[in-house]
């Protein structure tokens, strides 16, 4: 245990939030889709499938329910017949495979009947408080077929195929907070089971899993009598896939108080598990285990991507080096062996292995540090205030520490505007331009943080030292963003990211990838500089098993183990 | 149409951008509007005049200055100063506020857009304050506001003081909890939102279609 005195050394915002850091994250027992689970587990929720009315094509409707012991959420899933010329993952898609809603209670016929005249038309239908989460998927052309006419031949479906996909669908939006009038977050965050972010979606999420297994059980029953169903420990391989584009990303940059919290309990949970005086035979054994079933599951990692391919082999090869440092007792019986071990990484592994190091440095100590994944929410109005009397030295002062990376940068090169980031009226989605040839560039979005910054110091540098910073906001109203996230940033460390984020050389890709992983995502595969391919939930135990899964390190599991 | 108020905060930021406003003033009437929303008051109508005023003068409303006596007046040569201005000042020096200094505005206008400053501000310190619009009391203790009205159709006031009363003295008046009840928005002040809210669209091009989203690989298998 830690002593209470112990000083707990967080990393620097210098060193953590850099994209080439952030892009190189991992899940960790703290992501959003594990915590949900054990919050799940350690409340005994219930599961069940009142309503199954899908046919022979996998047209119809299913409702799945979770019941907590205070509530009851119900999971409305519609199928649908698309021919494959209209399936698309594409956010501007019209048409689906299959869509859903989360619902706040048990829906009646009648509800069902209003969220069926809504649901399968996405963001073109209206949805009311009652509805929490709104999504759709699509069938993997690759495996779905596969899946459903093995198992009505009576065979289980070709485990290499499986594995290359991971996924029968995979989503293509999970809409929540209020988008086409679904029930905003302020209604959730007085619910301690969904206050902290995004765990209405992870359970969503996680329904919808169990939603594409039992269709293709059905699929293959309806189409022959000899079917079978899929072997459990092959089942349970299944993820859900996702595909994510640019609309991610600048969620990132608008909510940075969140974004500290997430960041904030990640680096307080290393510090801690650092702090810690001397390992015991179970976590040492705990470390091993996860350490080596991570490497078997690494090797499944599949990608297009030759970046992130190149980034994957030396991900193995410093797995390598972690194994055989494993397998000797000295690194775990020095003092404080695991801040020693944190030390090693940093010398001895790729950035991508020192975050990959950061993730199983964690996972033995979920009694230190799980409850930091139920702080990873903010209430992000209480810091939306500027101090206008803060006088405009003292400004000038906070922006050379916190920004002295924005404002040492020449905005006058090309290259260091060479993007901007827009919503297009086509989509309606946030889009990334090239400002030397294409329009629109005057109507960029508030994501040039860096050069937003850096224009307030210049014209600081005309203001009275002792001015309050709220006449010179009356004088200069274009500022007050960038003021207010530069005190956002002096109050949450690890708010800003410490980027050009209109640059040449931005990808971003990266701000894809960590958000990503505190959702608790594995299998990158991005398909470009701004798509990515994720599956979350492969490996994870089904609502009915849940009860008695046992340690949460499922997410570790390789695909070789399955029906071992 | 039955808004949520994220659908209030996003339309309302991008509406004020497309009225002509700096991103941090359009931050500021989002929260504006969602606050307003969320307490049961009509958001849509005083935020689209306001918005109005701010698109005829281009986005360059003219602030207020400090009047010999201590209170913030309209500019010289106008009638009144712009809520748009004012709340977001009220909040910014509301830290000067002194027991027996209290903060003064005069001639502002739409007034209603002023309690959403007030109540952040309160929230902020997480004390009492207490606003006065010429004869309507207002309280606010950061979890919740009380008032003697709800301003509506009320086009200025002459005179509004933020002060930090030594007792809660109206607490006896109707509270707006938040939380309250959606309500429809009207066809044509929808319609007033959504066309700046257009504007802040850049149109797709060739290369935008190409490039903007990162597509081209198939996405179908």
């Amino acid at each position: 245990m830690i002593d209470a005195g112990t000083r707990l050394d967080l990393r620097p915002p210098a060193q953590v939030m850099r994209l080439a850091r952030l892009g190189a994250f991992h899940q960790t027992r703290l992501s959003f889709l594990r915590a949900m689970l054990r919050w799940a587990k350690r409340e005994g929720w219930r599961f069940d499938r009142p309503v199954w009315r899908i046919d022979a094509r996998g047209v119809g409707v299913a409702v799945y329910t979770a019941q907590t012991p205070d509530r009851t959420y119900s999971l409305v899933c519609f199928g649908h017949d698309l021919p494959d010329a209209l399936r698309s993952d594409r956010v501007i898609a019209e048409a689906w495979d299959a869509t859903f809603a989360l619902y706040d209670g048990v829906p009646g016929e009648a509800e069902i009947q209003r969220l069926s005249e809504n649901v399968p038309k996405q963001e073109a239908g209206r949805y009311q408080e009652t509805d929490l989460v709104l999504s759709r998927a699509n069938r993997s052309v690759r495996l779905f077929e596969h899946v459903v006419a093995s198992l009505a031949e009576g065979e289980q479906p070709d485990r290499a195929r499986v594995e290359e996909v991971g996924y029968l669908m995979r989503t293509t939006a999970v809409y929540g907070n209020g988008k086409f009038g679904l029930a905003d977050r302020d209604l959730l965050v007085g619910r301690p089971e969904f206050k902290n972010a995004f765990r209405a979606e992870m359970l969503t999420v996680w329904l919808i899993r169990s939603f594409t297994l039992d269709l293709v059980e059905h699929l293959a029953r309806t189409r022959a009598e000899r079917a079978v169903a899929l072997d459990p420990a092959l089942r349970r391989r299944f993820g859900v896939g996702n595909a994510t584009g640019l609309g991610m990303a600048p969620f990132l940059i608008r909510h940075s108080v969140l974004f500290d919290r997430w960041i904030s309990a990640r680096e307080e949970a290393l510090a801690i598990v650092r702090a810690i005086p001397s390992a015991t035979p179970e976590t040492i054994a705990h470390f091993r285990r996860v350490l080596e079933r991570g490497r078997r599951s690494l090797r499944e990692w599949r990608t297009v991507d030759e970046l992130q391919a190149g980034r994957i082999a030396d991900l193995l090869g410093d797995l390598e080096k972690l194994a055989e440092e494993a397998a000797r007792t000295e690194p775990f019986a020095q003092a404080q062996p695991w801040d020693a071990w944190y030390v090693w990484g940093e010398s001895n592994l790729s950035v991508e292995g020192q975050e990959y190091l950061v993730t199983l440095l964690l996972e033995p100590h979920g009694s230190q540090i799980d409850f930091l994944a139920d702080r990873m929410w903010a209430d992000e109005l209480a810091d939306f205030r500027i101090e206008g009397m803060v006088p405009c030295g003292v400004l000038m002062r906070d922006i050379a520490r916190d920004y002295d990376w924005a404002i040492e940068r020449d905005f006058d090169a090309p290259q260091a505007q060479a993007r901007f980031w827009y919503v297009s009226e086509e989509k309606l989605e946030p889009r990334l331009g090239e400002r030397a040839s294409e329009p629109g560039g005057a109507l960029e979005h508030p994501l040039a943080t860096a050069r937003d910054v850096a224009a307030l110091q210049s014209d600081l540098i005309e203001a009275d030292e002792d001015e309050p910073v709220a006449g010179f906001l009356l004088r200069h109203p274009e500022h007050r963003h960038a003021v207010r996230r530069v005190q956002i940033a002096k109050m949450h460390p690890y708010a800003e990211i410490r980027e050009n984020l209109i640059g040449a050389d931005l990808r971003p890709i990266d701000l894809l990838r960590c958000k990503l992983a505190f959702f608790g995502a594995t299998r990158f595969d991005p398909r470009s500089d701004r798509w990515v391919r994720i599956s979350l939930f492969p490996g994870a135990p089904f609502p009915e098993e849940l009860a008695r899964a046992s340690e949460d390190d499922w997410i570790y599991a390789a695909f070789a183990e399955a029906g071992a | 149409m039955i808004l949520s108020l994220n659908e209030i905060e996003s339309m309302g930021w991008k509406a004020a951008r497309g009225a002509g406003l700096a991103w941090g003033l359009a931050e500021e009437m989002a929260q504006a509007a969602r606050w307003l929303a969320d307490h049961g008051f009509d958001w849509a109508e005083p935020l689209v005049a306001a918005l109005a005023d701010a698109e005829q003068r281009e986005g360059r409303l003219p602030p207020p200055f400090l009047s010999d006596d201590g209170a913030w007046d309209a500019a010289l040569g106008e009638a009144e100063v712009s809520p748009i201005l004012c709340g977001p000042l009220m909040t910014d020096i509301a830290s000067d506020l002194g027991s027996s200094r209290p903060l003064v505005f005069r001639s502002v206008a739409y007034p209603v857009l002023m309690l959403p400053f007030a109540a952040g501000a309160a929230a902020a310190f997480g004390f009492g304050l207490a606003l006065k619009i010429d004869q309507e009391d207002f309280w606010f203790d950061g979890a919740g506001a009380a008032g003697t009205s709800r301003l509506a159709g009320v086009l200025r006031a002459g005179k509004i003081v933020l002060s930090m009363p030594d007792q809660p003295a109206a607490r006896e008046v109707p509270t707006f909890a938040a939380g309250a009840p959606r309500r429809a928005i009207a066809p044509d002040l929808l319609a007033r939102l959504e066309a700046w809210v257009h504007r802040t669209y850049v149109p797709a091009s060739a290369q935008s279609r190409l490039a903007g989203a990162g597509a081209g690989l198939t996405d179908n298998d």
